[in-house]
């Protein structure tokens, strides 16, 4: 029998202000592990609650070094602001301190698509029943983190929102475990999509419009070193109202949306195009057109089982 | 250097080694680079004439179309065609 680990939302908050003080708390998401220090009080509270599933674990090693500083001088004080470090560098604006954990996902992300091209980072949600995986790809505004989201609340192991991260060495799909960022509609969508739904604040007004962030459940976070094979390669789309509608796509369309909507793809070249080639000749592609999530979630499921017992008949 | 190319379904995918530039096939483009690079020798350049020749001959492809002049085009970029 395995020991439940101390996650986050079980810790102390004088705990947790402390490992953020001395930036020794470590965020592990799976493929990448993120070391964060961070002395804002209300940044505490509300990471608290979004990576409350997230176990408190010691790491020798960290990818990435970051931290969550107040403003300097008078913006201490002053319209307070929050400062993103990476290495002890802030490559970017301050953002208003109360939109601190945004602040803080933005940074990470904006890391993750600048560095880590030890893989090709797919721009697509991943999900996973067992270690059969589904690629959600899509550009933003057409319903990917929504349908993503609900499909974590009905049964999938969420492996990651924003970045799909494929090893181009194993051609499996790594968990890079982050709470999904919904925006405006999405998020009261999702809040009542279901009981135990864990948001955090919604911060109005952001560049990218209101975002609140998804806690990701336990059993996501506790496979998050367990990655899954793709199985399947979805373009969801929503539009309100529309009647549930799947086509398969050629092969050769769907290794173009996927390719050239990635993040790293031409940083990589022939890496990224041999992984990506290698994904679509085991996945069949599917654009899928919802306005209902159940009913799109159950296609998903149908299109996997079709997907897996195609693959065993071969 | 010759690009390196999959089949995926019936299009596929090439990639051009010295351009780094990915260059998506169509059904029929597909089967114009497969045949083209059989009849090469993969190093040097297929000399034009004698492949529009081949391919009107051989697979009875109209080279005048829109379609097939692109993928020609395409070819040509990849250094498997000569001009």
């Amino acid at each position: 029998m395995t020991a439940e680990p101390l996650r986050l939302r079980n810790l102390s908050p004088v705990i947790l202000r402390q490992r953020l003080a001395s930036a020794s708390l470590t965020l592990d998401y799976g493929a990448a592990v993120v070391r964060l220090g961070s002395d804002l009080a209300g940044f505490v509270a509300d990471l608290q609650r979004v990576y409350g599933a997230f176990a408190l674990v010691d790491a020798a090693f960290a990818d990435f070094h970051t931290q969550i500083r107040g403003g300097r001088g008078l913006r201490a004080y002053l319209r307070p602001q929050s400062r993103f470090l990476i290495d002890g560098v802030q490559p970017f604006d301050p953002f208003p301190q109360e939109q601190a954990l945004a602040h803080f996902e933005w940074g990470v992300n904006w890391c993750f698509a600048q560095r880590f091209n030890q893989h090709v980072l797919l721009h697509a949600g991943a999900l996973a029943l067992a270690d059969r995986g589904v690629i959600m790809a899509a550009p933003p505004g057409s319903g990917k983190s929504t349908l993503t989201a609900a499909m974590m609340l009905r049964g999938f192991r969420l492996l990651s929102d924003e970045f799909g991260v494929l090893c181009p060495r194993s051609g499996q799909l790594w968990p890079m475990l982050k709470p999904l960022a919904l925006k405006n509609r999405s998020i009261d969508v999702i809040r009542d999509y279901a009981e135990d739904v864990i948001l955090g604040p919604v911060y109005k007004g952001t560049r990218k419009g209101d975002v609140a962030h998804l806690a990701p459940g336990d059993t996501s976070v506790d496979a998050r070193r367990l990655p899954a094979h793709p199985r399947l390669v979805i373009f969801p789309s929503f539009r309100q109202g529309a009647a549930l509608s799947i086509r398969r796509l050629p092969a050769e369309e769907a290794f173009a949306h996927l390719a050239f909507n990635s993040f790293n793809y031409e940083v990589l070249g022939a890496i990224s195009f041999n992984a990506v080639a290698d994904v679509i000749e085991h996945c069949p592609a599917f654009a899928l057109e919802y306005s209902r999530l159940d009913e799109a979630i159950e296609s998903v499921r149908a299109l996997l089982a079709d997907a897996r017992a195609a693959s065993e008949r071969a | 250097m010759r690009p390196l190319y999959r089949r995926l379904g019936e299009g596929g995918v090439a990639f051009d080694q010295q351009s780094w530039q990915t260059h998506i096939l169509t059904p029929a483009a597909t089967i114009i680079f497969e045949a083209l690079s059989e009849i090469g020798d993969g190093e040097q350049p297929l000399p034009l004439e004698p492949a529009l020749r081949f391919l009107r001959d051989e697979l009875e492809v109209d080279t005048d179309t829109d379609e097939i002049r692109q993928v020609l085009r395409s070819l040509q970029e990849m250094g498997m065609l000569g001009g």
